[in-house]
């Protein structure tokens, strides 16, 4: 459905809105509404708009999910090929352009598999039919005699009626009047036939393109005759513009415009090469005013969770249950324990970039987004063209994992077209991309426990503070900012309700807004929830002199049979009862990331003569449910448990001269190749159950897994990340 | 004067004091050589100037004079001049499923590469030694590794 012709109630529905009041908002200066990401699932009778049948016989995919890395696109191909009994060889996958398909949910949550298999299989299962339907009048025989063939269907004789034959130089696409029946056969809920399609590699021409660099990305585009624009930003969060000198910018050669633009708080470059940016931006003298530099002390006080603990003031209640306040607070058998994380960069490796061409009455973008929709209608709105008159074109994501939902290299890009009348080109440069890309904010945890004789948690609090993920003020103007405020949304307290068997549990955070942009990162809050939780739990099992994962058994009860099959699949895989030599350790830590079951076990040396701290190895169990593609799934693991490991040894965000202090990767350092451990993975797999998220789950235990390591091995517990060798010998 | 992936290409004078990257992305088109820092600490924009990898953000043309370059689009070519359309390290790569979003991976591609022609049977520290200076946020390293000692295998069977 088209969202521009959607009443405001609906689009509010939609985009998430009625859930935090926002039809109140009308009395309001300003924009009523925000342009939000579109988030409602796919119904299953969308995915019949997702494929064609192209006059050559092949069947094209328009992926509705964008590829950032994860493998969705892998994935989901699969699923078509198996309805529409296809080879490799005869499916193409496009990134659809915005023109090309309906508005779907932003790419977001590993919810890609879980959300779009129904909705691509039964589109596909479709299409499928009606191609059998044409089949059966061509040949005048009943549509039940057709049996499946390769990209074709048999006659009872065995004869064969390609799917080629069928386009006859025609494209066949789904209709929107087209009826079908809920209950049309799906191949892919069969595991039979699901056998032939795992055996065939898939996604081979789209590693060819990457390897043989054919693959294009938003930064590889050219357009014809375009210009190369840049935008320079505040050099402090919140600074205003006070006043530019352009006069020396403006002579250099190749400078085709120079202006300021005090609205917008920015000076603009357009040049007609883009080697002379750097020179020109350099020319240009800009003084920036800001009342009060917000500093690293001023985000460190205002997200400070023991003022909040102290006074006993929560934004949100995340869980309550059983008695909780007016009882003692200290016993022998209760720890109160802080754990905090720093705030930490996307650091994607492809800095963004787009392309726009802004005309009268219409406008065409080239970029990549989590969601093109969202991009279209940021660009319709801040030029003022319909969004239906604005194109974006799809590309692949050079990573993004909650990093590239704006994509505010194309909005600087439409902005500066409109001004020229031209293609203008913007790529952020590494320096913009740290300094003005939203970061994952910092997580400060309070957790005071209890644990019976027996080794049984009877008390739970937790208190903690961090800002806005979801709700971000990157998306939200200001006045609408606090009605947002008002709600609690699922980004910050992600992974913060422990999966164990409690009694009492009073779980309370505030996510506090601060000058600094806060949103979406890989995992959204799972990673400093699962860090605090699980170092907790790890604490608790040492203070009840019990094995970590008969604690963590023992705790579960009857709760999540899946966890606990992932707890004793990883324990299985690690024989923890192995000796290790000396300054050797091994720490295990699990979640349920949205669904996912998942446990990791990770072994690391901590060399206290050559003071070299060194993860060894790392072992994964993990459910995902049904599984399309194994060796997709595994990637997606060993990505997790690589970034979990970054996040845990190696990523410290800082603010100073109030702003972000990062400006490039030698101030952020990243896991790099001989960080990397020894991966082993093993998934537990039940055809029955439906595929759930396999893109993110294990970077939530990873951190906490690691920090128990270290414990085991060290005897030192690290309540705060990043932990450096530095620390750890200290 | 330059010799790019076998052509001799011509420096007109105002680029001359371009980075090698901008001049092969921004002047030639050949966008296979990727932007990561500018600052020669993340490796995405590797290429070989010699047979020997080289951050071409960190050296421009006019420095290059007479040298012969190869790009992650000329890398087939070097091998038995590209009879087999890929070079064994990228088959070794596409046979491992090696990328996930892909973007630093023709740089680490053509890390690799260098490495296998100085060192055919590289070692894990070897590996270490030329990767680390590659990254790759998306995290796959691991996989990296099996595709060299894939290459180093497929390259000694085949010689
Ligand atoms: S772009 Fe050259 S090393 Fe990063
Ligand atoms: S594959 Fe994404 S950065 Fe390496």
């Amino acid at each position: 459905m088209n969202k521009s012709i959607l009443g405001r109630r609906e689009f509010l529905k939609r985009t998430g809105w009625v859930a935090v009041g926002v039809t109140f908002v009308g009395a309001c200066s300003g924009p009523l509404l925000p342009v939000m990401p579109f988030s409602d699932p796919p119904a299953t009778n969308e995915g019949r708009f997702w494929v064609q049948l192209l006059p050559n016989g092949k069947v094209r995919f328009f992926c509705p999910r964008a590829e950032m890395g994860q493998g969705i696109a892998i994935g989901l191909t699969q699923v078509v090929a198996q309805e529409l009994n296809l080879s490799p060889d005869n499916i193409e996958t496009i990134n659809p352009a915005t023109s090309e398909i309906q508005p779907v949910a932003l790419t977001v949550g590993s919810e890609s598999m879980q959300a779009f298999f129904s909705p691509v299989a039964y589109g596909a299962a479709c299409l499928r039919e009606s191609l059998r339907s044409i089949a059966a009048e061509q040949a005048s025989v009943p549509v039940s005699v057709l049996k499946d063939g390769d990209a074709a269907f048999l006659l009872p004789n065995g004869e064969e009626i390609s799917y080629r034959s069928l386009a006859n130089g025609k494209s066949v696409l789904l209709n929107e009047n087209d009826i079908f029946p809920e209950d049309i056969k799906i191949y892919n809920l069969d595991s039979k036939r699901s056998d032939k399609v795992k055996k065939q590699v898939w996604g081979r021409k789209t590693m060819e393109d990457i390897v043989t660099g054919k693959m294009t990305y938003s930064r590889d585009i050219i357009i014809d005759d375009m210009l190369y624009g840049r935008v320079i930003k505040p050099d402090t969060i919140g600074g205003k513009l006070e006043n530019a000198d352009i006069a020396r910018a403006q002579e250099i050669p190749g400078v085709r415009k120079v202006f300021i633009d005090k609205g917008r708080n920015c000076v603009a470059i357009i040049c007609d090469k883009p080697f002379v940016l750097d020179k020109v931006e350099q020319a240009v003298k800009v003084t920036w005013k800001v009342d009060k530099p917000f500093t690293q002390q001023d985000m460190d006080t205002a997200l400070d969770a023991k003022k909040y603990l102290e006074s006993d003031d929560f934004e949100h209640t995340l869980a309550e249950q059983g008695k909780f306040r007016n009882r003692a607070q200290k016993s022998n058998s209760s720890l109160n324990n802080r754990y905090q994380t720093c705030f930490v960069a996307h650091a994607a490796m492809e800095p963004r970039s787009a392309v726009a061409w802004v005309k009268d009455n219409s406008a065409e973008v080239w970029g990549a987004s989590q969601s093109v929709h969202f991009v279209r209608d940021r660009i319709a709105q801040l030029t003022g063209i319909s969004n239906d008159n604005v194109i974006v074109h799809a590309h692949r994501l050079g990573g993004g994992f909650g990093g590239r939902i704006l994509c505010q290299a194309a909005e600087e890009a439409a902005f500066l077209s409109q001004k020229v009348n031209a293609p203008v080109r913007v790529q952020w440069t590494r320096e913009e991309e740290f300094t003005y890309n939203h970061v994952q904010p910092p997580f400060d945890h309070i957790i005071n426990a209890t644990v019976s004789e027996k080794g049984l948690i009877t008390h739970w609090k937790n208190s903690f503070t961090t800002a806005p993920i979801i709700f971000t003020s990157a998306i939200l103007p200001r006045h609408i900012q606090f009605l947002a405020d008002l709600s609690q949304e699922d980004g910050s307290p992600r992974g913060a309700h422990p999966p164990y068997n409690i009694p009492n549990l009073l779980i309370r955070y505030s996510d506090v807004r601060i000058p600094l942009v806060t949103s979406s990162w890989r995992g959204l809050g799972a990673a400093p929830n699962t860090f605090a939780i699980e170092s907790m739990i790890d604490e608790l099992a040492v203070l009840s002199d019990l094995d970590p994962f008969e604690f963590r058994l023992l705790n579960l009860g009857n709760a999540h049979p899946r966890l606990k099959k992932v707890i004793e699949k990883v324990r299985e895989m690690t024989r923890m009862d192995k000796k290790l030599p000396a300054n050797y350790g091994r720490g295990i830590a699990c979640a349920i990331y949205k669904e996912t079951p998942v446990a990791v076990v990770v072994e690391v040396h901590a060399d206290p003569s050559e003071k070299t701290l060194k993860v060894t190895q790392a072992w994964i169990a993990q459910d995902c449910g049904r599984v399309i593609n194994a060796d997709q799934v595994r990637a997606q693991a060993e990505g997790n448990l690589v970034w979990g490991l970054s996040y845990a040894l190696k990523e410290k965000g800082f603010l100073e001269d109030g702003h972000i202090g990062i400006k490039n990767y030698h101030q952020y350092p990243l896991a790099r190749m001989s960080d990397t451990p020894k991966i082993h993975i093993e998934q537990i797999e039940d055809f029955e159950n439906p595929p759930i998220g396999a893109g993110e789950p294990v970077i939530a235990p990873t951190p906490a897994a690691i920090a128990n390591a270290i414990f085991a091995a060290t005897s030192k517990r690290f309540r705060q990340l990043p932990i450096s060798e530095e620390d750890v010998f200290s | 004067m330059l010799l790019i992936n076998g052509s001799t290409i011509q420096v007109p004078n105002n680029v001359r004091n371009v980075t090698l990257l901008n001049f092969l992305r921004d002047h030639l088109g050949l966008t296979g050589t990727k932007f990561g820092c500018s600052i020669g600490q993340c490796g995405a924009c590797t290429v070989h100037v010699d047979g020997e990898a080289m951050r071409s953000c960190q050296i421009t043309v006019n420095e290059l004079d007479g040298e012969k370059i190869t790009t992650i689009e000329g890398l087939a070519d070097t091998w038995r001049d590209g009879k087999d359309g890929l070079h064994p390290v990228q088959s070794a790569w596409v046979e491992k499923m090696v990328p996930q979003c892909g973007y630093c991976q023709t740089g680490q591609i053509m890390s690799a590469a260098a490495l296998l022609n100085e060192t055919q049977k590289p070692g894990p520290e070897d590996i270490n030694m030329a990767m680390d200076g590659n990254i790759c946020r998306c995290g796959t390293y691991n996989r990296i590794r099996e595709a060299i000692n894939l290459a180093s295998k497929n390259i000694e069977g085949s010689s």
